[in-house]
């Protein structure tokens, strides 16, 4: 992926694109809003990585103005703000996801490459498979190699934003968000009790299991080779 | 310097100016009522003399010269003593008749109005009188002078005069008196006031403003902005609370963490315990960063800046019980649901719920297995009351007030692993939206109750 790292911090911003770099994509840096407006306008990118706060342009304006010239490249704000409406007026401005700092670099990985495939996925599908597991959206059913599985409504919604998200790292934190809408981190981790049972519910009896854990970072859903 | 300042201020500037308005207004008020009671006294006289001199005129036609001047003889000797004054001088110069001796010098030839000043002769003060006089030509060379010693009425009209003037510089040094006083007064209320300021701003939170000064609009002021001293000092020290309490958190994982970290940077040759290290420093960072988030909500929800909808807590309650139940049954747990309808609540969804989860994150951390924990909702009279109740080992009563402050963590929850800030979270998100908490006994157990203000209740 090309990905543009608006960031004013050098040390974070060299963090980031070395991380990037080191998972196989191409990074260009800037440290200054206009500078990173111009770059987005003028070059293609799969993603762009916005610091809220930036010297003479902030991240929610470049935003906005990307929106307005009908650039849709997908945006991820990071923001050392965490107010409740922070998310939302940065969602709003046109933004993708947000992401709040500190944050785990796994975690920004995960968002971004969901983000990236998002815009290359088609949103008026009615019928989601991965391998042999087929989940109807319309008649809220799931099948595993054409057997019924039986799901309640929140494991299903979660086994949803797997499948869309299928072959992508999801982490903990973008589950809750997703089929939560939750923008916080329970003091347990429940998610990973839900996903033992979804696991239970599609893996069990199947000889090649598709929902897989990622050592420190979350789950994915996929049929292995 | 002082002075300079008392002088420059806005209040002596409007004292000064309703001063000024207050002495210019009575001195035209004064002025025109001596200007109406000279006219009047004036023209008593005049109308007297006019009177008596178009009447004399008119008898000069009609009797000869001798009849004529006895008859001003006969008005002078008869009115003299109440100050009129005659004269009848002859063609030649000579006095034929009145009670002046001599025609007054420096009045013009030409008949009409006039004034001069003479001397008494039977009476005793040697002073020279004003008078006032009209002059005819009679014809034929002969000139009648019909006058009035207006010595009296001068007198009367300095003496009303004196007393307006007086008047007005009464008023005026009255008037300069109050300003001063007045401006005196609210500059040096304000004063103090702005001196408290300045030593509130220097970091004397516990500092109020005076309130001995007369009830009043500055009064109400100085009143209002203790209110307000007295919110900032509470947010004040419960940020200083914070901060220490902060410290002293983050300073026991950061201390390990910098263990950790120097035993893997030691550990060179030993790439499994360096590894462990580095995990367990990992494990330790993500800590570190949760108690942080959550330091950090507490702090919002404090502030009371986060925007406020209509919240249904059914559905709240509802997805985190869906959010907590596998969770529950792994432990062995039933997690019940008693919901019931209730009237919806101006709140923060977000923050609602995790002030839920923690609940019942606590809930489920310290019920022993095949316990029940019920969240409970339900409208009463007076709120939407949400529950959780648990079978756990409870809150002894001495603590129950304790639990609800920053990071306390009860001697019996050391083997359980928490920040010591759920509860804290609980309570600030209840403060956020007008709820109280209420902790009980269950015998065994716990339970909490969050009353929270209906929507019609609360606006």
């Amino acid at each position: 992926m090309r990905v543009l790292v608006v960031e004013d911090d050098p040390k974070a911003s060299d963090y980031l694109a070395n991380a990037l770099r080191e998972s196989g994509n191409t990074v260009e840096q800037v440290a200054d809003g206009l500078d990173g407006l111009h770059l987005a306008r003028h070059e293609r990118f799969d993603i762009l990585i916005v610091d809220r706060m930036l010297p003479r342009l902030d991240g929610l304006t470049i935003i906005r103005s990307l929106r307005e010239h009908q650039v849709a490249t997908p945006v991820l704000i990071l923001s050392a703000l965490d107010q409740v409406d922070d998310r939302v007026r940065g969602l709003r401005a046109g933004g993708d996801d947000y992401l709040t700092k500190p944050y785990h670099f796994v975690e920004l990985l995960a968002r971004i490459e969901a983000l990236a495939r998002r815009e290359r996925a088609e949103p008026g599908a009615t019928r989601l498979v991965v391998g042999d597991l087929v989940l109807d959206l319309v008649a809220r059913r799931v099948t595993r190699a054409d057997k019924r599985i039986e799901l309640t409504a929140r494991e299903f919604q979660l086994l949803e934003f797997l499948m869309r998200n299928a072959g992508q790292v999801v982490t903990r934190t973008m589950i809750l968000e997703g089929v939560w809408d939750y923008h916080f981190d329970p003091q347990t981790n429940v998610i990973d009790v839900h996903i033992s049972r979804l696991r239970q519910a599609i893996d069990r009896g199947f000889a090649r299991p598709l929902l897989h854990t990622v050592r420190g970072a979350g789950y994915v859903l996929r049929e292995e080779e | 310097m002082k002075r300079n300042r008392f002088l420059r201020t806005s209040v002596v500037r409007l004292a000064a100016l309703f001063t000024a308005a207050f002495v210019l207004g009575s001195t035209l008020l004064l002025a025109s009522v001596y200007y109406s009671a000279s006219r009047i006294i004036d023209r008593d006289i005049e109308t007297l003399i006019v009177e008596e001199g178009n009447d004399l005129a008119q008898q000069f036609t009609k009797l000869d010269h001798e009849a004529f001047a006895a008859l001003v003889h006969l008005r002078a000797s008869e009115f003299g003593a109440r100050g009129a004054l005659y004269a009848l001088l002859a063609p030649d110069g000579r006095m034929l008749a009145g009670n002046l001796t001599e025609w007054p010098r420096n009045i013009g030839r030409r008949p009409g109005w006039t004034e001069f000043a003479f001397r008494p002769q039977r009476t005793r003060d040697r002073d020279l009188h004003a008078v006032r006089a009209r002059t005819y030509d009679l014809g034929h060379g002969f000139r009648l002078l019909v006058g009035n010693d207006v010595a009296d009425k001068r007198a009367l009209k300095s003496v009303i005069g004196a007393s307006l003037m007086w008047s007005v510089g009464g008023m005026l040094l009255f008037a300069c008196a109050a300003g001063w006083w007045l401006g005196r007064r609210m500059v040096n209320q304000l004063e103090r006031v702005v001196e408290a300021v300045h030593r509130i701003r220097a970091g004397d939170l516990s500092r109020r403003l005076p309130r001995n000064g007369p009830p009043g609009e500055i009064d109400q002021l100085a009143a209002e902005f203790n209110s307000l001293l007295e919110r900032i000092e509470q947010l004040t020290l419960a940020m200083r609370a914070v901060l220490d309490s902060t410290a002293h958190d983050l300073r026991g994982p950061l201390s390990r963490l910098r263990q950790m970290v120097e035993r893997a940077s030691h550990a060179a040759g030993d790439e499994a315990a360096r590894k462990a290290a580095l995990e367990s420093a990992l494990w330790e960072t993500d800590r570190l960063q949760t108690m942080l988030d959550s330091l950090l909500r507490i702090a919002l929800a404090e502030s009371g800046n986060v925007p406020m909808t209509g919240v249904d807590l059914l559905a709240v309650a509802d997805n985190v019980a869906d959010l907590y139940e596998p969770l529950a049954e792994e432990k062995g747990l039933t997690l019940e649901r008693r919901l019931r309808p209730a009237a919806p609540v101006q709140g923060n969804p977000q923050l609602l719920a995790q002030a839920l989860a923690n609940l019942l994150d606590n809930a489920i951390k310290f019920s022993p297995p095949g316990a029940s924990v019920v969240i409970e909702l339900a409208q009463e009279s007076d709120g939407v009351k949400l529950a959780v109740i648990d079978r756990g080992p409870g809150i002894p009563a001495a603590d129950q007030g304790r639990v609800l402050e920053r990071g306390v963590r009860l001697e019996n929850a050391h083997e359980v692993p928490g920040s010591g800030l759920g509860l804290t979270l609980v309570a600030a998100v209840a403060r956020l939206h007008s709820a109280s908490i209420d902790l009980a006994d269950n015998a065994p157990g716990l339970r909490i109750t969050v009353t929270f203000p209906s929507i019609s209740a609360a606006l």
